[in-house]
């Protein structure tokens, strides 16, 4: 198929999965639009070439999925091994088992149930080639038989095992929580293999007897260990990691300058020089600052050597003196991916800029000067050979496909690193690697420059712009001092890092809320170039106003969003253009908040269903100081019909029991359904019968907190606020919202208040807003948000994370909270939201809190109102 | 004579500016307006006579000119009644007759948002003052802003609150010019204190009460930040003001032409309002 | 049955004493006078007895009963105003009927008494009309016309001609005194116009800062008053005052003065040695005759230098400088004499009123 047909096809799919908002979207890794003419645009990952290599089979009367080994250009036809390797066989479990981890890596961020399959397919394979021993074949031909013969993939435990177990051990950690019924297949086959490569660690030999296959079988046990953390598997992650330790020879002012050698007299090589990466990941899942420290030492004396010098030789010796060539992708991708992966584990975003300046090699920073990477087709070309003459190989076999990949996912996904891809080094390339020049500038697009310095066995990093002094962003966060203190914090922070770009905080001019000053400042001109605590509501008429910037197409924020968010949770805030136009950052899910002891008192528990939601307020509204009137209450239901008020009664109670559906979609009104009627019907009964207090509580001071109600409908931004200020007789705890008596459990979904950060057209410097936007995202920054804030950061698998555990535990019930953030609803995106959630706060006063109109009939008017309004747009 | 008309022309020329910029151009902008769609952000497009049709089938709209009528009819009448006693009070030797005056005009300076929240704290149903006084005397609590039929009676009763002593400065100074013979001539002529206020005092107030009546009819269609503030409008939009109407559609919804019709509608009707009181006064003064 | 009785009513005000003692019967259907300057109390006094200020101390009665303490409304008096205080706001027809209707009359007693007041005071075409549309005269009739439709046990008039150019006062003057007499209803009326005390009056009493002077009709008071300030204040033009003193000589008392010797019958000489007085003649008491040239002035007589002759058509006033002294005559003499002409003025010896040093009057007879 040609390009632009497949351009074409992508966008209508997209389109059409913007339109069925609430499921699973249809696009692969990244948005297939063309490539963005602004030089920031982010790099598309496209798996194209990857499955055209692809082909089913049946191996051991299982129907699997292989990858192909080779291609050959021009026509790359799939093509298993020539002649001269023996004829290993058509497909690899080396390269199944890698396809695997680069598959169920992009399932995690998309959610597309066509890349886990794949995925299952290809592990399918790789279970398929395990041997009761729990070794490992690696080849099969065509027939599906496996090659017991040859050399490279005879029965062991060696390189293809250690794969092997690093795809199953991804596996459990992706799938787990998403689809753990993929994992039947797959679970003692990784309990196999692990106690069959347990003998070679406690043997202390090396998988193998190799680092590469060590440091990925080493990888595999990390996932598992995330996936389901255990002691036994904690102990062998580490005996294994610290087998790794000491193949280290040399120092920082010492030849071979820390690189890792498998033994005496052999020689290090570019390519699969993974241990660096299972080192870093190492210290993390098993909290062990030795592996850091060992994986730093190979990066800051070794691979910066290479980073001054312009390019990284394919082979190594004891005594320092390099080979260059040939340059293979498998030689490059493991060292971005170790940079990137240090950069996680120590917080130190410099490593990522080094990572992303590494990777630019597969999109033309090389010696050739062309792209290795191609993104219109997915593939990669074999390598550059050389000195002279210098040629381009130009077939794609799976390994430089998949390595590339891998190595191009590592670093688009993350902010830091993205955008050095785009940056090329100045000057000619060195390689002696002994004597290297002081100093290297890599230079990017609109004259940004980044000058890499040796310094004292580190390597130091400067950012300049070329034309001039630093760029000054302006920065908007939300009024209320918890978000001015954070947003002050984190502007400080990042002008500490960065003296090309600066961020002024200002405090948003007083103003009722955030829509009227930025409506304000939009008219006036005015407006920064990032605010954050951007509503939906008004985010599609900053949209078509052209008032923002849209946020998918530049490296940073789309790395960004690939890191912290699926494609799922991405949808609603989709634009029938399919672009992201402002940064999902925060969101507060509302939870049912009681006081303990209250509830116990009435004895009764937090209710799950609309009829112990009435006993509950039944129960709880007493007369305790004798008057005749009731003075205590089950919960205060504001009264007032401004259009936010419903966010505290209504709409949650609705999307406890809708299934998903909301007021508006795609202009077509939703909500004149049974879950409506139910909720607005439990608060009418408590109205009806005295057990709603018809007040309005005006005195400042919060009923919940000062015991006159029991319960609350809140978010986690309240918690911070309640820690501070209530007495310590109160004990709270929360509950899931009560859904209607007959919805079913998967009907419910919380109601979040989704706040984005939007960059504004009117800013000048597109590509530090979208830095900083990437930053105020950033896991780091996320810590602060939950900690200061205490609302919750738009990220994947929050609840899960290991990384906001310590966070999330300062508030006992903000652990319930992370566990709704992908399990919630916002407000619509239409333009007559705000409208059409007063003629539902009319419906709700007047059916609800006054009696006067039936619920069924008070809705139904609504609606049709409602429908009124969107068709006379 | 030139020297004069250009001295004339320039120290005009500032408030003429201010005029200019700050009144004629937003009426003439919210008369183009009308014709328009609008919300803020995007250009405006062109309605024709959308907004109008709207408006004339707009039962929200409608209803928003009944509560404001609702309002008159009680804070009027109200006006004039408190205005005129506190006038007859203020206008007696008293000890520190100053400081009452002072005192009863202090609200009318004070920000109607600040009053509107101290009188949300008043009519609070369970925790304010007011109901707390009538439960001494064994009366229930009030749901003074959330009942529907007393919301705005309630809100009349603090709007004439706060404008009694701009009133009673109108109603003071009428009182002066009052002959004092006329008083003792009345008084001889056998009437009672009742009776020389309704057949002499009155009577000679009334250019002032028609005063009072016309400008507290203006400000009265003009009700926004009272039920703003207090009841957002409800209970069941029953205090729902015009103001207040174009308030929502203006910066709520984002609907611009829409608001500048409503305001302009507005202006209609009070023009009418006041032209229709001014025609029965006159036939009255000249009875 | 006296109307009104004034018993030793005093009106202070802070320390200032307005109306010292006051005590006057006023007899039914009388039109009595209260004459002074401004200041002399007598509008106080009006308005004690409408009620419109309280007595400090003493009694005022109407007919039997005492209303000192009684509100204005209750009173059963009707005042008419210097400024009318017509109600600007009434027609004149409905001021008329105000005050009625306020007492709840019944409808055809009011229209019938609203009909004979207008009928009475010419009213008829006014009706309709409001105050400011109604000249000083009309205005001032209606004003009456409210306080008659009262019928009122008294009528009280504070100085109700003041504000009237003098060709309408001396009109309403005598429409006022026919009315009243017509009426027969015991009147008040303040005044400090003599000439209106003088002719309207059945009784005067000449107040001055809160005193009674004198109390009489007006022809006693203007033949005998009883001191200087009554004798001065009486009669148009006021009486001449000469300074001198009495002497005894030839068995007879003489009023001894610069250049002039008059002969006082009827005076008790005894014991008396030079007291000094002062003599009061009217300037009508004077006769005029031209002197022959060389004699000397005759005793009775002044003579004196002409200053001024104002001729006034059947009588003349002339000021004659007579030493130290200026004399006004009544002249009705055909013959007049011309300006620094001397002549003679002869007393005549009957018209004469001699006051003590304390403004007494002293009793002479002849």
């Amino acid at each position: 198929m040609s390009a632009i047909r497949r351009a074409r096809a992508w966008t209508i799919r997209c389109i059409r999965v913007a339109a069925a908002s609430c499921s699973v979207a249809g696009c692969r890794a990244g948005p297939p639009a063309p490539p963005s003419s602004h030089e920031a645009a982010p790099l598309v990952l496209d798996f194209d070439h990857l499955q055209h290599l692809t082909r089913a089979l049946t191996v051991a009367s299982t129907p699997v999925r292989v990858v192909a080994l080779y291609a050959n250009g021009p026509s790359y036809a799939p093509v298993g091994s020539p002649q001269r390797d023996g004829f290993e066989g058509i497909a690899s479990v080396d390269d199944a088992a890698r396809a695997a981890v680069l598959l169920l890596r992009s399932y995690e961020e998309t959610g597309d149930v066509r890349t886990r399959e794949f995925a299952l397919g290809l592990l399918g394979f790789v279970v398929a080639m395990e041997q009761p021993d729990g070794e490992f074949l690696n080849f099969v031909d065509s027939g599906g038989t496996p090659n017991r013969t040859v050399s490279s993939g005879k029965k062991s435990m060696s390189f293809w095992a250690a794969r092997g177990i690093w795809a199953l051990g991804e596996a459990h950690r992706v799938l787990l929580t998403r689809y753990p019924e993929g994992l039947r297949a797959l679970r003692a086959p990784l309990v196999l293999a692990v106690s069959r490569m347990r003998q070679e660690v406690d043997a202390g030999r090396l998988v193998g007897g190799s680092a590469t296959a060590t440091s990925e079988a080493l990888l595999g046990l990390l996932a598992l260990q995330q996936a389901e953390p255990s002691a036994p598997t904690a102990a062998l992650a580490a005996r294994t990691a610290e087998l790794l330790l000491p193949l280290a020879a040399g120092n920082a002012s010492r030849a071979p300058w820390g690189a890792r050698f498998d033994s005496a007299g052999a020689e290090w090589h570019a390519w699969g020089d993974r241990s660096t990466s299972a080192l870093a990941l190492a210290s993390v899942v098993l909290g062990r600052r030795d592996f850091l420290i060992a994986a730093q030492l190979e990066a800051d004396a070794l691979w910066s050597r290479f980073l001054l010098a312009g390019q990284i030789p394919a082979l190594l010796r004891s005594n320092g003196s390099a080979t260059w060539f040939p340059q293979i992708a498998y030689g490059v991708g493991p060292v971005a991916e170790g940079f990137v992966a240090i950069a996680d584990a120590s917080g130190d975003r410099r490593y990522a800029v080094m990572g992303g300046l590494t990777a630019a090699w597969l999109v033309g920073a090389n010696v050739a000067g062309v792209p290795m990477y191609d993104a219109a087709s997915g593939r990669t070309y074999d390598g550059i050979d050389g000195p002279a003459p210098l040629r381009v190989n130009r077939n794609s076999g799976a390994e430089s496909t998949i390595e590339s990949l891998l190595a191009l996912h590592a670093v688009t996904r993350n902010a830091d690193a993205a955008r050095y891809l785009r940056f090329r080094p100045v000057g000619p390339r060195t390689d002696m690697l002994d004597s290297l020049p002081p100093e290297r500038v890599y230079e990017g697009p609109d004259s940004a420059r980044v000058v890499l310095r040796a310094g004292q066995g580190r390597l130091g990093l400067t950012e300049t712009r070329g034309l001039g002094g630093p760029v000054i962003l302006t920065y908007w966060p939300a009024a209320n001092p918890p978000e001015v203190k954070l947003a002050t914090l984190l502007a400080e922070r990042w002008n500490r890092e960065h003296a090309d770009v600066q961020v002024r905080v200002q405090p948003l001019p007083a103003g009722r809320s955030t829509e009227e000053v930025l409506l304000a400042a939009i008219v006036a001109r005015a407006t920064p170039d990032v605010c954050s605590n951007v509503s939906s509501a008004l985010l599609s008429r900053l949209v078509r106003a052209n008032g923002v910037v849209r946020l998918d197409n530049l490296a940073p924020t789309a790395a960004r969003l690939g890191e912290r968010t699926t494609t799922a949770m991405l949808a609603p805030l989709r634009l029938p253009d399919g672009g992201i136009y402002s940064f999902p950052w925060k969101t507060n899910p509302e939870m049912l908040l009681y006081n303990v002891d209250a509830l116990a008192a009435a004895g009764i528990g937090p209710p799950r269903n609309h009829t112990e939601l009435l006993g509950a307020f039944r129960k709880l509204a007493r007369d305790t100081r004798g008057t005749g009137r009731l003075d205590r209450w089950a919960m205060w239901a504001p009264l007032k019909t401004t259009w936010f008020e419903r966010f505290y009664d209504f709409y949650p109670l609705y999307l406890a029991s809708s299934g998903g559906r909301t007021l508006v979609t795609n202009g077509k009104v939703q909500f004149d359904n049974a879950a409506a009627v139910s909720a607005i019907e439990v608060l009418r009964a408590g109205f009806a019968q005295g057990l709603l207090p018809k007040a309005n509580f005006a005195l400042g001071r919060d009923p919940f907190v000062d015991g006159t109600v029991a319960m609350k409908i809140i978010g986690p931004w309240f918690l911070r606020e309640l820690d501070a200020v209530k007495p310590a007789s109160l004990h709270y705890a929360v509950a899931p919202i009560p859904s209607a008596d007959d919805a079913k459990p998967g009907d419910a979904y919380a109601f979040a208040d989704l706040r984005s950060i939007a960059v504004f057209s009117t800013t000048k410097h597109v590509d530090a807003a979208a830095r900083f936007v990437a930053f105020l995202t950033s896991p780091e920054a996320d810590r602060l948000l939950i900690e200061e804030a205490s609302q919750l950061p738009y990220r994947r698998g929050l609840s899960a994370d290991a990384r906001f555990t310590a966070s999330l535990g300062r508030s006992p019930a903000l652990p319930s909270y992370a566990r709704l953030v992908e399990r919630a609803r916002d407000i619509d995106l239409d333009p007559d939201i705000v409208e059409i959630f007063d003629l539902l706060s009319e419906a709700y006063e007047s059916s609800a809190i006054y009696g006067v109109t039936p619920v069924r009939v008070a809705l139904s008017r609504a609606a049709g109102e409602a429908r009124k309004l969107i068709d006379a747009r | 004579m030139r020297a004069e008309r250009r001295a004339g022309w320039l120290l005009s020329a500032p408030y003429a500016a201010f005029l200019l910029a700050f009144s004629a151009y937003p009426i003439v902008f919210a008369l183009a307006l009308v014709m328009m769609h609008w919300d803020l952000v995007t250009r405006p497009s062109f309605a024709g006579a959308d907004n109008l049709t709207l408006l004339a089938q707009d039962a929200r709209f409608w209803q928003a000119v009944g509560n404001t009528f609702v309002f008159l009819a009680i804070h009027v009448p109200l006006q004039i009644v408190t205005a005129l006693v506190l006038a007859l009070a203020l206008n007696r030797p008293m000890w520190l007759r100053a400081f009452w005056r002072a005192a009863f005009f202090l609200p009318v300076v004070i920000s109607g948002a600040v009053v509107a929240i101290l009188w949300n704290a008043l009519y609070a149903t369970d925790v304010g003052l007011i109901n707390a006084v009538l439960a001494r005397v064994g009366v229930g609590p009030v749901p003074w802003l959330t009942d529907p039929l007393i919301a705005m009676p309630a809100i009349a009763i603090m709007v004439t609150w706060k404008n009694v002593g701009f009133y009673v400065i109108i109603y003071l100074a009428g009182l002066q010019y009052v002959p004092k013979s006329c008083q003792e001539a009345i008084e001889l002529e056998g009437a009672s204190a009742w009776q020389r206020f309704r057949h002499l005092t009155l009577p000679l107030l009334l250019p002032q009460t028609v005063l009072v009546v016309t400008l507290s009819t203006i400000n009265g269609f003009q009700l926004f930040i009272e039920p703003y503030v207090m009841t957002g409008g409800g209970p069941l939009r029953r205090t729902f003001s015009v103001v207040l109407y174009m308030y929502t559609n203006a910066f709520s919804y984002q609907k611009m032409g829409y608001a500048a019709t409503i305001g302009v509608a507005l202006a209609v009707i009070i023009g009418a309002v006041v032209a229709i009181q001014r025609r029965l006064i006159g036939q009255a003064e000249a009875m | 049955m006296p109307s009104v009785t004034f018993d030793h009513v005093t009106k202070r005000f802070n320390d200032v004493t307005i109306v010292e003692d006051f005590n006057l019967q006023v007899a039914d259907g009388e039109l009595l006078v209260l004459v002074g300057g401004s200041g002399s109390g007598k509008s106080t006094i009006l308005r004690l007895v409408a009620g419109l200020e309280a007595v400090t101390s003493g009694t005022i009665r109407l007919g039997d009963t005492d209303i000192t303490e009684r509100a204005p409304r209750d009173r059963d008096v009707a005042m008419v105003f210097q400024d009318y205080a017509l109600y600007p706001h009434l027609s004149v027809r409905e001021n008329l009927s105000l005050g009625l209707r306020i007492r709840r009359v019944p409808k055809e007693e009011v229209s019938r008494r609203v009909a004979w007041a207008v009928d009475m005071l010419g009213l008829t075409e006014l009706l309709d009309r409001k105050p400011k549309q109604l000249s000083g005269g009309q205005r001032q009739r209606v004003a009456m016309g409210r306080a008659m439709v009262r019928e009122p046990s008294a009528f009280l008039f504070d100085e109700p001609l003041s504000n009237l150019d003098a060709g309408l006062r001396a009109q309403m003057r005598m429409e006022i005194g026919a009315l009243q007499r017509r009426l027969h209803t015991t009147t008040i009326y303040v005044t400090h116009d003599q000439v209106e005390a003088m002719t309207l009056g059945d009784r005067i009493v000449v107040l001055s800062s809160g005193r009674v002077q004198q109390i009489g009709k007006p022809i006693d008071l203007y033949r005998a008053p009883a001191n200087r300030f009554v004798a001065g204040f009486i009669g148009s033009p006021p009486m001449n005052f000469i300074e001198g003193a009495l002497e005894h000589a030839d068995e007879m008392t003489w009023f001894v003065s610069d250049g002039m010797r008059i002969a006082l019958a009827g005076v008790s000489a005894a014991g008396l040695t030079r007291r000094e007085v002062t003599l009061g003649i009217r300037p009508d008491d004077l006769r005029m005759t031209f002197p022959s040239s060389g004699t000397a002035v005759e005793d009775g007589s002044i003579r004196g230098r002409v200053e001024l002759v104002e001729r006034l058509g059947g009588s003349s006033h002339m000021h004659v400088h007579a030493g130290s002294l200026h004399i006004l005559a009544v002249v009705t003499a055909l013959e007049l004499p011309a300006v620094d002409d001397v002549i003679d003025l002869l007393i005549l010896p009957q018209r004469v009123h001699v006051f003590a040093p304390d403004g007494q009057a002293i009793a002479i007879q002849g």
